[in-house]
């Protein structure tokens, strides 16, 4: 495996007339890597795909593609990765079986029967129903064993699973496992960020055209705050004095009284970096049950979007429920 | 039951008939239908009143004395191609009366069609696209998207009947008139009863369709066998409402008995398709979807996937075609006859073009030069079968494989002219064999000539073709252009001869060049208009690639 990276995106830009769908994109997946890649609708995701895909011309910036130009070198590049769709859609005259075996010739591969049944099985498929009669998960299905039953240096995954349920989904993660094992990069675009969790080794999150945060999740999450925890006896108010706590919150601890001293429930915000002189103070205030929650994905997410949340949730009074999560 | 006492829980039961309610959001659902179909219908109504009027002019230039007629009555009374395509002629008595028997019972068979066809548009269409699931979710009744359906069906049935009688009532006998509108308003109105039991049935729209318009079809071809044949087969008259339509008899009996009958297949049709959406579930029909294979070993290329998809539209197009054109080969030499008895309608030959020498020939000329919009309308719906899979996301899918843009469009491309001029060879083959049945001519030089006049259109089809696809190529969202070119090319061509219009205007047509082969010799062919049209047709093709290559995928 050669030291190229299999995407590598530079300061994109692409406009639909007035509308900026990209504006100065970032995004790189080094080899034999899985990038997630996360917005949400009309964030500009579908559209970085389509032009590193060829599909689309860039008004200016650099994308290159398993080290080509996706536009000009479009044929033979995707001879050497396979594409699901966000929204499947099939020839409704043709059956389910059909249309793999096309997709897969059209890629210039050879179909594989036995890798073609035991994909077929392992995603419940039923391959003789014509394209047209088949549930948006089912087309998401086709589109998805097309794109596995076949090798390929790069996966484009586009919101592959938005239509599959929580089985699928398992089994999902469970092939991209296995293609990643076999030294297959993989882009997978998405909005389950339990999935982007589970099967990502780095995060790009973007937002109106740009990428806003990338990384590994281990970087990610040291950007941001853990939450903290516990109940304690003796003085809290050590804790206002330590930099990097944010957010104190403290509570009657209720059933905690056994010892005879007071005790309270705290809870507070603390930067990854003030985690040593954090739990040296707290260890003088004798914790019981503590945790200390990394942020989620769902969290550094909503960290990008927050302020847009709360724009969103202007109109209801009890906005307030989720925002205790973020800042 | 057991002895337990649960809490009331409300027996979910079938409900033997469920009427109440059932019918709620009707009047939503058919503003809805109307808005959608607002330019499709009166379009389509539009078009073939305008056949009328157009024949109406045809019929009063070339037959408006009576004598003239009964000469015409005289020569094809015995015909059997033209008492299969058009029936009888046996209501002389005027030109409107002329008319119903030129176009009527064609019509009658068109009408059918379009009704048959909105009706499962409202219905089974919108159930196989998943829409009347989110619909019937809000609150409308059970039955309301099928009575939705039934009064689209007599909204174009009866507004269609009203236009046909007001268009030919300055022509004829009023009576006659009413019972032309009313035979047109009957096959609409048992057509669309039809089509709702059908969509019932089928659970696709294309099979609802297909049982529709082969039931009109067949109807059709029966009671022509009962028209050769009317001692032997008479009855065929009876097994179909095609057939009913006709015993109307506009300008003859004027029986409007055969009408309720057709209104009596409505009503019993709407009510039969009631009862069965009453007792079937929602997306389920009679007659379940075939399973296919679950390999393909044909689906290899671009243009094997384009022949896929092009394949069952094509054989439609080309069979059409080959009966038309086969039965106008029949009759060529009985024009031949007509024209050396009626001068008007020599004239009206000559004015085409056509030398007086051979008639025949000058009649397959001008026949197949109304064939070269039939086979520049296929290549134009090739075309925006392609508009059809960019904007359904499929272009994507196959962009993104090794298939290169060039590739992609030069199979699809590929279809539209090689389907066009197979569609034409077929036009003239039909036409020659059609001929060499009928006279006696040899068949070598009859397939010869019908193949030749032919092949004289195939630049102007591949302008068009071109034109289209350049269309594709940069504004893909104008590919329906397509159509109004030959419309217009249509409508110079026919009011030139009408209106003498300048040579130029009418020269902006591209059907304009084409030689009247076989009744101009090949010796006399003049090649460089026809050069010209290829030299144009390369062009905007190589135009449409050029675009294609660097345009975005998909333009939405």
């Amino acid at each position: 495996m050669t030291a190229t990276p299999a995407i590598e995106i530079h300061d994109l830009h692409k406009s639909f007339g007035a509308v900026k769908a990209l504006d100065g994109l970032n995004l790189i997946v080094r080899p034999g890597e899985v990038a997630g890649f996360l917005g949400p609708n009309g964030a500009g995701k579908s559209t970085t795909i389509r032009v590193l895909l060829g599909l689309l011309r860039p008004d200016s910036g650099r994308a290159s593609l398993l080290g080509g130009d996706p536009f000009a070198q479009a044929v033979d590049l995707h001879g050497r990765l396979a594409y699901v769709p966000g929204d499947v859609t099939l020839w409704p005259k043709l059956t389910g079986g059909e249309a793999i075996d096309l997709l897969l010739r059209l890629r210039g591969v050879k179909v594989d029967r036995a890798r073609k049944e035991r994909m077929l099985q392992r995603f419940e498929l039923d391959p003789t129903k014509r394209a047209g009669t088949y549930s948006k998960g089912n087309r998401q299905k086709v589109a998805l064993v097309a794109a596995l039953s076949a090798d390929a240096e790069l996966l484009v995954l586009d919101e592959p699973t938005s239509g599959l349920d929580p089985l699928m989904e398992a089994v999902f993660q469970d092939s991209i496992r296995e293609a990643t094992a076999t030294g297959t990069s993989v882009l997978l675009s998405s909005h389950i960020l339990g999935e982007v969790e589970a099967l990502c080794d780095t995060v790009t999150i973007i937002r109106n055209g740009k990428d806003v945060q990338s990384g590994t999740l281990a970087e990610l999450r040291h950007l941001t705050r853990s939450k903290v925890s516990a109940v304690v006896s003796g003085d809290v108010t050590v804790l206002d004095s330590v930099a990097g706590v944010h957010d104190l919150v403290v509570s009657d601890g209720g059933g905690a009284a056994a010892s005879g001293a007071a005790s309270s429930r705290i809870a507070f915000h603390v930067d990854d970096d003030a985690l040593p002189r954090v739990t040296q103070a707290l260890a003088s205030l004798e914790p019981h049950g503590l945790t200390i929650e990394p942020p989620s994905l769902e969290e550094l997410f909503l960290r990008q979007y927050g302020d847009e949340l709360e724009r969103l949730e202007d109109a209801p009074a009890d906005g307030g429920s989720l925002k205790a999560g973020r800042r | 039951m057991s002895a337990t006492t649960l809490p009331a829980v409300p027996v979910l039961e079938r409900p033997a008939l469920a009427l109440r309610g059932a019918f709620a959001g009707t009047g939503d659902l058919l503003r809805l239908a109307l808005r959608r179909d607002r330019v499709l219908l009166p379009a389509q109504i539009l078009v073939c009143v305008l056949l009328f009027v157009s024949t109406l002019s045809s019929v009063s230039e070339l037959y408006g004395t009576q004598e003239q007629r009964d000469t015409i009555q005289a020569t094809l009374v015995t015909n059997p191609a033209f008492l299969v395509l058009l029936g009888p002629y046996e209501n002389t008595g005027s030109i409107a009366s002329t008319v119903s028997w030129r176009v009527g019972i064609f019509m009658v068979a068109v009408f059918g069609v379009l009704a048959a066809m909105a009706v499962v548009r409202h219905t089974r269409k919108e159930e196989q696209l998943g829409r009347l699931e989110l619909v019937r979710a809000a609150r409308v009744g059970s039955l309301a998207p099928l009575v939705t359906g039934l009064v689209v069906g007599v909204l174009f049935s009866i507004v269609s009947g009203a236009l046909t009688t007001a268009v030919v009532w300055p022509e004829g006998p009023s009576a006659g008139a009413v019972a032309l509108g009313a035979q047109v308003a009957a096959i609409g109105l048992a057509a669309s009863g039809l089509a709702a039991v059908a969509a019932q049935v089928a659970s696709s729209s294309r099979a609802a369709n297909a049982i529709g318009v082969w039931i009109v079809i067949g109807g059709y071809l029966l009671r022509g066998g009962a028209d050769v044949d009317p001692d032997e087969l008479g009855w065929l008259h009876w097994v179909s409402p095609v057939g009913w339509a006709q015993q109307i008899d506009p300008y003859g009996a004027n029986d409007h008995g055969p009408f309720l009958l057709c209104a009596a297949l409505f009503v019993v049709g709407g009510v039969a398709a009631g009862w069965l959406t009453l007792h079937r579930d929602l997306g389920a029909g009679l007659i379940a979807e075939r399973r296919g294979p679950a390999h393909s070993t044909s689906l290899t290329s671009t243009v094997a996937l384009m022949a896929r998809l092009t394949r069952s539209s094509f054989v439609i197009w080309a069979v059409s075609i080959g009966v038309y054109m086969f039965f106008v080969g029949y009759l060529m030499a009985t024009a031949g006859n007509l024209v050396t008895e009626n001068e008007q309608f020599a004239e009206y030959v000559a004015a085409m073009g056509v030398r007086g020498s051979d008639i025949a020939a000058g009649f397959a000329a001008l026949i197949m030069s109304w064939t070269a919009y039939a086979g520049a309308g296929y290549g134009v719906t090739v075309v925006q079968d392609i508009r059809g899979e960019e904007a359904l996301g499929r272009t994507e899918a196959v962009l993104a494989t090794r298939t290169s843009r060039s590739g992609y469009l030069a199979a699809w491309l590929a279809g539209a002219v090689g389907g066009a001029i197979l569609l034409l060879g077929v036009a003239g083959l039909a036409l020659g064999a059609g001929n060499a049945l009928a006279s006696d001519t040899g068949w070598g030089e009859s397939l010869g000539d019908g193949l030749g006049a032919a092949v004289v259109h195939v630049p102007a089809v591949l302008v068009v073709i071109g034109l289209t696809s350049a269309l594709f190529g940069w504004f893909p969202r104008l590919v329906g252009l397509g159509w109004a070119v030959i419309a217009a090319s249509f409508l110079v061509t026919l009011l030139g001869s009408l209106l003498d219009l300048p040579d130029a205007v009418v020269d902006l047509s591209p059907f304009a060049h084409a030689p009247a082969v076989p009744a101009v010799a090949w010796a006399d062919v003049d090649w460089a208009p026809l050069g010209w049209l290829l030299l144009i047709a390369f062009a905007l093709l190589t135009l449409a690639f050029a675009g294609f290559r660097r345009r975005d995928v998909p333009v939405v």
